[in-house]
């Protein structure tokens, strides 16, 4: 898995004058299937249509600050994340497989190795995904993974580096932001997709979204 | 006003602004056109792109996002002119995606081969036509927004600690030379490339130089008339 993110691409398509729908609806599947072979659970190719907004969740993730990250909750001061997204049309939905009796971590630190690992293998499928979908000319692809970077990459460091002014990710290519830090509802994408739910868990979906184009 | 008082100054920036083009050409870029500035493509993606994951410059320097104009900032100041250079650098794939480079850029420790000083010279180029062709215009009565290709901070303040001007209050050190990327105002390079009928290829840290012909660095400025008044 590491050594197929940083392999070299095995094809690389010269960026196009505008996406062709018919490749992009061959190339979708692809996607699809890599973030299976990779360890998701469920997955799906989705428009942004699909994508659910959901206030409370915004509100959730802004109310938990016990761990702050450049990457939780969001601040982005001149951009909106929510219009980026919906300027996509087509994209890559999974989750993870439920882990029994996992606490809700929501932004905190995780330092069970069995349930860090399952949020790192959530960043290795997006940018397994992303990278692909780069390279074979969706040049905007861009992906949203589950939980907090600092907690799952940082757990051991004082501070997000990032969140002082004028230094950089000690983790740049690999942190993220969430689903959830950008208020997506992954937990109501899976019911509409009618995937199992179960009773509603404390934290979040351990889910991810790459959009392509 | 007469339609030949509208013709006479549209005319006179038309020839203006394609003797930037073989200007952009003599100081050494490999293509240069004009487009109508409504051809500059800015999308709300491009500036995430700098920022999701986060590039190792993204927040270290003032002209890198989440820094500089919002993409309403950047269509708002293309709308307010008419025409614009497009220029592109070739860069030998043997260079721009050799062995390592990334990983020397990003950590700041030069490459044996020589690799990361040699694209970031490629990149001096495309800032230094940028200002040329500013300068050219503004001489020639008109107002110009220059936008060059990656970060200024690697190629100009590489060995200083800081960029200063994010970290203190006297301004860019290279205020002459830095500027805006394209892509960092929200700009689509890559498409409006492909869109002029360049053959622009995705880089990025796992391409090798086999992987990809070439690669460009693409500069923008706009050309636009005095205001009146």
């Amino acid at each position: 898995m590491r050594h197929e993110l940083t392999d070299k691409p095995r094809e690389v398509r010269c960026i196009p004058a505008d996406i062709d729908p018919e490749l992009l609806k061959q190339d979708l599947p692809v996607f699809q299937q890599k973030a299976v072979d990779a360890g998701a659970a469920d997955c799906a190719v989705i428009t942004s249509r699909d994508i659910i907004f959901n206030p409370e969740i915004t509100a959730r993730v802004a109310a938990d600050s016990r761990f702050p990250s450049v990457h939780w909750p969001l601040d982005y001061p001149v951009d909106d994340l929510a219009e980026a997204l919906c300027a996509y049309d087509k994209g890559i939905f999974f989750r993870m497989g439920r882990v029994p009796g996992m606490p809700a971590y929501g932004g905190g630190p995780i330092r069970d190795e069995s349930h860090r690992r399952l949020y790192q293998q959530t960043y290795e499928i997006i940018t397994l995904i992303e990278s692909a979908a780069f390279y074979l000319g969706y040049h905007l692809a861009m992906g949203l993974a589950a939980g907090n970077c600092r907690g799952i990459f940082c757990a051991e460091e004082k501070r997000c580096r990032p969140m002082i002014k004028g230094q950089s990710c000690i983790h740049a290519n690999i942190g993220r932001p969430s689903m959830e830090a950008a208020g997506i509802d992954a937990r109501a994408m899976s019911a509409a997709l009618k995937w199992e739910t179960g009773p509603p868990p404390d934290g979040f979906e351990i889910a991810g979204l790459v959009m392509i184009a | 006003m007469t339609n030949a008082a509208v013709t006479e100054p549209e005319n006179r920036l038309e020839n203006n602004v394609q003797h930037l083009k073989r200007l952009a050409v003599k100081r050494g870029a490999d293509d240069a056109v004009v487009i109508s500035a409504a051809d500059v493509i800015v999308d709300p993606r491009v500036r995430f792109k700098c920022m999701i994951p986060r590039c190792y410059m993204s927040g270290s320097c003032g002209h890198c996002p989440p820094h500089g104009y919002s993409t309403q900032q950047t269509r708002d100041i293309v709308s307010g002119y008419g025409r614009a250079v497009f220029f592109r650098v070739g860069v030998k794939s043997t260079i721009i995606a050799a062995d390592n480079v990334h990983e020397a850029i990003e950590s700041g420790v030069m490459d044996a081969g020589g690799h990361a000083l040699n694209l970031g010279g490629y990149y001096i180029l495309v800032f230094s036509i940028v200002k040329i062709l500013q300068k050219t215009a503004e001489a020639e009565g008109y107002r110009t927004h220059g936008f060059a290709a990656g970060n200024c901070r690697d190629p100009f303040c590489h060995l200083r600690p800081v960029c200063q001007s994010l970290m203190t209050d006297r301004g860019c050190r290279h205020p002459n030379l830095s500027s805006f990327s394209m892509e960092s105002t929200g700009m689509d390079v890559y498409r409006m490339a492909a869109r002029v009928g360049w053959q622009q290829y995705p880089i990025g840290g796992s391409c090798q130089p086999d992987s990809v012909p070439r690669g460009s660095l693409m500069g923008l400025v706009l050309v636009g008339q005095k205001k009146e008044g």
